[in-house]
């Protein structure tokens, strides 16, 4: 062989074997003795069976006779047979694979085998990699379900567990109600019998708690109507002048009575608008109420504001404002909350069960509004918000 | 192109050697490897030929082809084709890999394996040609290509005024069933010296 092919070959990055029809090797490239870790100088003259046993299995001596009698040339994958001739230097034998072709060739009268080898580990081992990856997704999208799931399970239970509370209460209050419009009833009655002063004390003071009592039933059952999504809006064509007039003189006559002034400005009200009247005066007298309850001297006053958004619709904004004890900004987030005062000791002076503002809160919702709290410049508080209204054109 | 007689003929002579290509290729992926050959055509492929005609439709999207070119004097190229969508099916049936974690895109590797069982069942039907034509043929190394069918037959049939011979193919791996062709691109004198053969086969057989 001259010089300058030896030299190529050597150089190659490919493993090459020449063998003759004894299977004996006439030739070994320095890529393939570095590979294995065998020298050409002991190896050639050899037979191929003794550095590739493989070729003592049937199927190889097969391709072998395939090639020489056939002159069929054979490509046999790493993917399939793994490997065809042992590395020296490799740990992991597993992880080696080869490409082989079997080649006949033909040189002068004799017909030799050319075997060429190349290593294709990397390849292997990066599909190793990519199905590793794969695996870890897999297992990450399985761990990620069943917290869903589980996460879908505990909020099934808790809601299972609210409306189960909602129910309860709403069936309870209703339980209690109708014995104690009994109480009620009675005392009222009592009251036209001929009493001493004594008695009449006594019988106000029932029937002043009964009244309060049945007040805090009745916030319950709104309460427990609106978180079971029970709300009903009725939308009815009212006269919302009439509704405020009537607010405003019983409210005044309440804050005279508490020896607080009562102050009512409005602007721009329509006097017949559809809507619910209802749920309007029990969220305006619920504010005002509590306005005149917290508040100890000064005054209490409600302004209105009427705009008109288009043809149809009008935006009520109000602002109840009052010179009482005020609320600490920090309890400011919670006041809409049921079953939450200012502080514990609120109630013990002022009573209530502090249903009144969310049930405020979800009546101005209801009518496609809100309702915020502010400081009164230290003063108190001052309750804003809006509902909206639709106008009747005539 | 053949009549009835000459097709048998040829199927016959071509079943035997498929039939080592199975055995072969159970030896190697070590499991029941079964190859019949349903179907064999000759056709006349000329300019403006319906080419819709020639490939069949479960062939028609995105193939897999193996090929060899083979021959000096009687020379030509044969090419096995499988869908592409099959291929991963395929090289899973003969690795017996699991499927838990599937690569579902087509490696280096599936490449190589696809190359080597074409190489398997290309020389089966080459060898069975040069055995009839009595002609010792030279085989070259097979090459792997995705073709998209029919727009790249172009790289199939390189040169027109061609005979193609075209085999169909059914692989079957333990229970599973894959179909596939093998087209066999001839010049006009290797079809002419081919279907001699035949007939002097047929005279061997029935006088």
């Amino acid at each position: 062989m001259d010089k300058l092919s030896d030299l190529v070959l050597n150089r190659t990055n490919i493993g090459i074997i020449v063998v003759d029809r004894e299977l004996k090797i006439v030739y070994l490239n320095k890529w393939l003795q570095d590979y294995a870790g065998i020298n050409a100088d002991n190896i050639i003259g050899q037979i191929l069976t003794d550095i590739m046993p493989i070729f003592h299995k049937s199927y190889y001596q097969q391709l072998v006779a395939n090639a020489f009698f056939k002159g069929q040339s054979m490509f046999c994958s790493g993917a399939i047979h793994t490997s065809f001739i042992i590395p020296h230097n490799h740990l992991v034998e597993a992880t080696v694979r080869q490409n082989m072709f079997i080649e006949p060739i033909q040189f002068g009268q004799e017909t030799y085998l050319l075997l060429q080898i190349k290593d294709t580990s990397s390849q292997h081992k990066q599909i190793q990699l990519l199905k590793n990856e794969i695996a870890e997704r897999k297992r990450i999208e399985a761990v990620l379900r069943a917290s869903e799931e589980e996460m879908k399970e505990l909020r099934d239970k808790a809601l299972a567990a609210s409306k189960a509370k909602t129910e309860f209460l709403a069936i309870m209050s209703h339980e209690i109600r109708t014995p104690m419009n009994a109480i009620i009833g009675m005392a009222d009655l009592l009251v036209e019998t001929p009493l001493d002063t004594e008695q009449s004390e006594y019988v106000e003071i029932l029937k002043y708690s009964s009244l309060n009592l049945l007040q805090t039933i009745n916030d319950i059952l709104d309460v427990s109507k609106i978180e079971a999504g029970k709300l009903e809006t009725n939308k009815l064509k009212f006269n919302l002048q009439l509704l405020l007039d009537e607010l405003v003189s019983f409210y005044t006559f309440q804050a005279e009575q508490k020896g607080l002034q009562f102050l009512y400005k409005q602007a721009n009200v329509p006097v017949v608008v559809e809507g619910d009247s209802v749920h309007i005066k029990q969220a305006i007298s619920n504010l005002l109420s509590n306005a005149i309850k917290f508040t100890e001297h000064g005054h209490v006053s409600l302004e209105i504001l009427s705009t008109e958004l288009d043809n149809q619709r009008i935006k009520l904004e109000f602002w109840i404002k009052d010179t009482g004890i005020g609320v600490a900004k920090d309890k400011m987030q919670d006041i809409f909350e049921p079953f939450s005062q200012a502080d514990s000791s609120t109630t013990r002076k002022f009573g209530g069960t502090g249903l009144g503002l969310a049930i405020v809160k979800r009546l101005v919702e209801s009518m496609g509004g809100i309702i915020t709290i502010e400081n009164n410049d230290g003063h108190g508080s001052i309750f804003k918000g809006y509902i909206l209204l639709d106008v009747i054109n005539e | 192109m053949l009549n009835e007689q000459q097709k048998d003929a040829l199927r016959e002579h071509m079943s035997i050697y498929i039939g080592q290509a199975a055995s072969l290729l159970s030896e190697m992926v070590d499991k029941r490897v079964i190859l019949t050959i349903p179907d064999i055509q000759i056709i006349d492929y000329k300019i403006g030929f319906n080419q819709l005609e020639l490939i069949p439709s479960f062939l028609q999207s995105f193939v897999v082809s193996s090929s060899i070119a083979f021959g000096e004097t009687f020379s030509g190229e044969a090419r096995l084709i499988f869908p592409k969508e099959k291929i991963k099916e395929l090289v899973k049936l003969c690795l017996g890999e699991d499927d838990a974690q599937e690569v579902t895109k087509l490696t280096d590797m599936d490449f190589d394996a696809i190359r080597e069982i074409g190489n398997i069942i290309l020389n089966a039907i080459v060898g069975s040609i040069g055995n009839l034509v009595e002609v010792r043929l030279e085989y070259s190394i097979p090459e792997v290509n995705v073709l998209y069918l029919p727009d790249d037959i172009n790289q199939v049939i390189i040169k027109n005024d061609v005979y193609l011979l075209i085999i169909r193919n059914s692989f079957t791996v333990d229970e599973t069933n894959i179909d596939g062709a093998i087209i066999v691109v001839l010049s006009m004198e290797a079809i002419s010296e081919l279907v001699t053969k035949i007939d002097e086969v047929l005279v061997d057989l029935y006088g």
